[in-house]
């Protein structure tokens, strides 16, 4: 058994920590689009970049959980359990030994998630999976992460009966990234915020203590979608990796396609995650009696996104015109900054993607009416004619002591897709 | 009493319908799923922190072919069923069991 409630979640900085990892929930639809939008750059050898994220923070995290326990068998059964409470699925590590071996399962996040989103896949999908199982192997027998290999041999996602995972020793076949920096988190000022009948502060400890329950199959399955608590670095390394391999190959034009399609990624988040949430009789019940305005939704929904691990997001001004969001400690800018040091343009486009979609949701799509969450209905919201854009006006990877995100309502010209992101640059 | 059975749109390819009942939700419903060996039921209370907030809760069976969603004193339920050849008649029975409270 591994519960995440034995963790204290930090109010002060909104993060938990375990393990020395920060921990962050994000769900199917974010997962696997983000890994797709990284692997559609087909002139970028992504896969050793995605299972090297997942190696590189399962590898740090267990050698950290693992260090008071020397009993081999219950040292497998605290992944196993940290696998099943992450909302990762079901893994048995019984065969594993010191050369490695195989590992078999019939549900994972990542291969059923991809297979509900995109269909049946041609090649297998699990590279979470498989670069957490090489950090597991290490992290058990205490080998270096450069010494162990990985790979994935069948996959739910294209048909097969399971997946099957492939451990070894050799050197690793995936990246080895260099050593993270310490983080260094900023202090969260005293902002004004607009008043609110919303008790902004209750929200966020309610919903940090509010279980998320992991099924029979070891997935977390609310809001109507697949939900994970998983690594903020390996959502940064996979990023910020990938955005390193696109400027070398494109120059300044890599820096923005890469944005783009992070931006994107958050907007898929917003819509999903945040519109599950919205929609949910989890919603109804601890946050609806606080509001009575559209504005009181934006703070209700912030509130809640405090609870997710994301940083500390204080509203700075909400009306239907636009809305302006200061995010203390955003993983992403503390992500880059432990990983390349201080950033030359701005590099948090989960909150970017996430505020547009927000608005989106609160002031175009009248979320307060429960629409169905459908694939129709985001093109509609995101994709065609007036909606919010939302651009970095400050990023705390740049050394700003804040990350700060102005969203606006804009219509897209005849012909041009919209422009969002832009803003902070070197 | 079950006054409206909207059928919601589900991501995950299961079958999602809310139930708009003839008065909120109470323990009663709870009866309906009292054994302990079938079904798992799961409460969150933060009325310690929200005043104004409801008593949430899930029903699950074992098997997990269904879920319920829904908080105390609210005048719906979710109810989310696995698609499998059991479907309609594992359904056809919560709404029985719906239909029978007051």
């Amino acid at each position: 058994m591994f519960d995440f409630a034995e963790f204290d979640y930090d109010f002060v900085a909104n993060r938990l920590v375990v393990g020395g990892e920060p921990m962050v929930l994000h769900c199917h639809h974010y997962n696997v689009f983000l890994q797709r939008s990284i692997q559609d750059a087909e002139y970028i050898d992504s896969a050793p970049i995605l299972v090297g994220a997942a190696a590189e923070v399962a590898f740090a995290q267990l050698t950290d959980l693992l260090a008071r326990t020397a009993d081999l068998p219950a040292r497998k059964a605290t992944v196993e359990a940290l696998y099943r409470a992450c909302g990762l699925g079901l893994i048995d590590l019984g065969a594993l030994t010191e050369r490695g071996g195989d590992v078999r399962t019939r549900s994972t996040h990542y291969s059923i998630g991809w297979k509900e989103k995109f269909g049946r896949s041609g090649t297998p999908v699990d590279f979470f999976s498989t670069g957490f199982l090489a950090g597991a192997l290490a992290a058990i027998y205490g080998l270096p992460l450069a010494d162990v290999q990985a790979r994935q041999t069948a996959c739910l996602s294209t048909g097969a009966a399971e997946d099957m995972f492939v451990l070894g020793r050799g050197p690793a076949n995936f990246t080895i990234f260099a050593q993270r920096q310490s983080p260094v988190l900023n202090p969260v000022a005293d902002d004004a915020e607009p008043a609110t009948s919303v008790d902004r502060q209750a929200i966020t400890r309610a919903v940090a203590a509010m279980p998320l329950p992991v099924n029979a199959e070891g997935l977390i399955a609310i809001f109507g979608l697949y939900l994970t608590r998983l690594y903020a670095d390996y959502y940064n390394r996979i990023s910020f990796a990938f955005e390193r391999e696109m400027t070398e190959a494109a120059g300044r034009q890599g820096v923005e396609v890469a944005a783009d399609l992070f931006i994107e990624a958050g907007h898929i988040c917003a819509f999903n995650t945040l519109g599950g949430i919205m929609t949910s009789p989890e919603w109804d019940a601890l946050v609806l009696p606080m509001l009575k305005t559209r504005e009181d939704w934006f703070h209700g929904i912030f509130a809640w996104w405090n609870a997710c691990g994301y940083g500390f997001a204080k509203v700075i001004e909400v009306s239907a015109t636009g809305a302006t969001i200061r995010v203390y400690n955003d993983y992403e800018s503390i992500g880059y900054r432990r990983m390349y040091g201080a950033a030359d343009h701005g590099i948090s486009y989960l909150v970017t993607g996430g505020l547009a979609g927000v608005m989106n949701l609160i002031y175009l799509g009248d979320i307060h009416t429960k629409p169905e969450l459908t694939p129709e209905f985001y093109d509609r919201l995101f994709k065609r004619g007036r909606a919010y854009q939302a651009r970095m006006t400050t990023c705390q990877a740049m050394g700003d002591p804040y990350t700060e995100i102005r969203a606006e309502l804009a219509a897209a010209a005849e012909g041009e897709q919209r422009l969002e992101g832009a803003g902070v640059s070197a | 009493m079950i006054k409206a059975a909207e059928k919601v749109y589900d991501c995950l390819h299961r079958e999602r319908y809310r139930y708009t009942l003839g008065s909120a939700v109470d323990d009663g419903l709870f009866t309906q799923y009292a054994d302990n060996e079938a079904f798992r039921l799961s409460l969150y209370d933060a009325r310690h922190l929200l005043p104004q907030a409801r008593v949430t809760f899930r029903i699950e069976p074992q098997d997990g072919s269904f879920l319920i969603n829904g908080a105390i004193g609210l005048d719906y339920v979710t109810i989310t069923y696995l698609r499998d050849p059991r479907m309609q008649a594992i359904r056809s029975t919560q709404e029985a069991i719906l239909a029978r409270l007051s």
